[in-house]
């Protein structure tokens, strides 16, 4: 009750009115004990978003742009260039929505297996909402008329090197897929700063595997043991509508839509690039 | 109902658990006829009983000169309640196929698991039926239990005109259900794996007896994963149970496991940790899409009934 009150009070100090927006979350696809089939619960949110809301406004002074394109109901898949070694684009994007969309709702994130295995930490990713990445689950979740984070450039994009950055890694299928067989639109979305959080120098590709990690890039933020604190700008683009459901195995129609993707991904980018003077600004 | 009653449905393990509770309730409707190693003295009037041990021929005897209309098969719920289970044995299963093959009731039903599908970090999301028995690798009992699953599946092609039906519910909970879940839950202060916090799927058998009746009476055969209405977080079955976590590290989980009794063998206290750290979730799409089956009893309170 009393780290309750706190986390109330301490929402209330770091966004007036967030709270009401959190309680104002859709509760269509709860049951009697407040989750929903995978495990989300909305009250959950309150842990984390103080931390997101700070960073989203002061540590990485997010800017938002396009975000009418995103619906307010109704499923869809919200798919984006990934960067910076630590998921934070996600998590400032996701913010940005329930901060700032007129009809707030949480955007799922899909995670790692292994994280499923990591105590403490895989319980409070479930809670606020994240899934473990499996093509079912997802579609289950759009199936339910959720929204659902996807990286078409998987891993590979997360971890890229610093000399890499801003070069959309090859996209997969899977999203294109997914959003056919669902009928879901597709947003695409692109993060303009993440790139620079913890530049990547290179990677221990041995190591990571000994490790069972996914990746193990040596970053410069080692060093001092944060992200860098870059300003980010988040561009949302108009929603792809996918294919009809009778071209789910057609290879050409699916990579139309990759292609389609990519390319306003990699404009916004592009944008994001050309309107900033800098790291920090 | 006179026609109903000279119908002979003949309940393996039908002293105990879920057996019990299956005759208790048929009785009324079927010529009941409860087989087991124990004895059932408090049994209607009307509910024969058969006291076999499955390794004497004489025995067997008694059993396999019937021929009923039906055969159900308690199977994994034999095994909760740690008894020798003598009707997944693997000889015992060959004797009892080989019946079932020459007397062709007209239904069977095998009363199998969920949990047989095993809890680890690659389920993910919800499984369906054609997910491999992974927990067959953890125990020997669970691996008797995957064994006699697929033993039974033979019927398909062995016995084709006799309906039958295997069923892998989620964990049963209820009046007869004396089994580890009950004795991991059914205390003040329970003991949870830190850091964890699975997402539970419970199925009351009030709500599974419906079914078996139902199958008893239509024509639904296949395999057929029974998951009961929605999912429970273990701290939050905890709460509606007036109940406390014990949040112990996993290391020495399985330990603690067996000193509080919740089982004894080290392989069932490795199977109870995994549950305790990963969901194990399963979908009974199919199920309800070609049955129209549903539970009536909602999530909290199948949690809150035992």
């Amino acid at each position: 009750m009393i780290i309750k009150r706190f986390l109330h009070e301490l929402l209330d100090r770091v966004e007036p009115g967030m709270r009401e927006r959190l309680e104002k979350l859709p509760k269509d696809n709860l049951n009697a004990v407040g989750v929903d089939p995978y495990g989300y619960d909305p009250k959950s949110l309150l842990e984390v978003a103080p931390i997101a809301l700070f960073l989203f406004n002061h540590y990485f002074r997010c800017e938002v742009f396009g975000l009418e394109h995103v619906p307010g109901t109704g499923r869809a898949l919200l798919a984006g260039n990934h960067s910076g070694q630590i998921p934070i684009d996600g998590m400032m994007t996701g913010t940005a929505i329930l901060k700032l969309h007129p009809q707030p709702r949480v955007v799922r994130g899909m995670v790692d297996r292994w994280v499923a295995s990591l105590p403490f930490i895989s319980t409070r990713y479930r809670r606020w909402g994240q899934v473990i990445g499996d093509p079912k689950i997802c579609e289950g979740l759009l199936n339910r008329d959720e929204m659902v984070f996807v990286f078409p450039e998987g891993m590979p994009g997360v971890s890229k090197l610093f000399s890499e950055r801003y070069q959309l890694k090859r996209f997969g299928t899977g999203f294109v897929r997914l959003a056919i067989k669902t009928q879901s639109p597709i947003i695409p979305f692109a993060v303009v700063g993440a790139e620079e959080q913890a530049p990547a120098m290179f990677k221990l590709k041995t190591l990571g595997k000994k490790l069972g990690l996914p990746a193990l890039p040596i970053i410069l933020p080692q060093l001092i043991p944060l992200p860098l604190p870059v300003k980010y700008r988040i561009f949302f683009g108009e929603p792809i509508a996918p294919p009809p459901l009778k071209y789910l195995d057609d290879k050409e129609a699916t990579d139309e839509v990759v292609q389609q993707s990519r390319k306003v991904i990699q404009s916004m980018i592009a944008e994001g690039l050309s309107i900033r003077q800098g790291w920090f600004s | 109902m006179n026609e109903r009653r000279r119908r002979e449905v003949i309940i393996l393990g039908g002293a105990t658990g879920l057996g019990r509770l299956l005759a208790g309730r048929l009785h009324r409707y079927f010529n009941v006829v409860t087989v087991d190693q124990l004895p059932f003295h408090d049994r209607p009037r009307d509910i024969e009983h058969i006291s076999i041990q499955m390794t004497s021929k004489r025995s067997r005897e008694q059993l396999f000169k019937r021929k009923p209309y039906a055969v159900i098969h308690t199977g994994f719920q034999e095994l909760s309640h740690g008894r020798r289970a003598q009707f997944l044995d693997r000889k015992s299963i060959t004797h009892l196929i080989q019946w079932i093959t020459n007397v062709k009731p007209k239904k069977v039903i095998y009363v199998s698991s969920a949990v047989l599908y095993g809890a680890t970090v690659e389920t993910v999301g919800y499984i369906d039926e054609s997910y491999p028995l992974t927990a067959s690798a953890l125990t020997s009992a669970t691996g008797l239990a995957a064994n006699a699953d697929l033993i039974w599946q033979t019927l398909f092609w062995r016995a084709p005109k006799t309906q039958t039906t295997i069923l892998r519910p989620v964990s049963l909970v209820g009046p007869y259900q004396n089994d580890w879940l009950r004795r991991l839950l059914g205390r003040r202060h329970v003991l949870g794996c830190m850091g964890f916090d699975p997402l539970l799927q419970l199925l009351h058998t009030d709500d599974f007896y419906p079914l078996i009746a139902q199958i008893l009476e239509t024509k639904i055969s296949g395999i057929y994963n029974v998951a009961g209405s929605g999912v429970i977080p273990l701290t939050r079955l905890l709460e509606a149970r007036g109940s406390r976590p014990l949040w112990i590290p996993e290391p020495l989980l399985e330990r603690a496991l067996r000193m509080r009794n919740i089982v004894t063998h080290a392989g069932d206290a490795h199977m109870i940790k995994r549950f305790l750290k990963y969901d194990l979730l399963v979908s009974d799409d199919s199920l309800r899409q070609a049955h129209n089956w549903q539970p009536y009893r909602r999530i909290v309170d199948t949690a809150t009934s035992f």
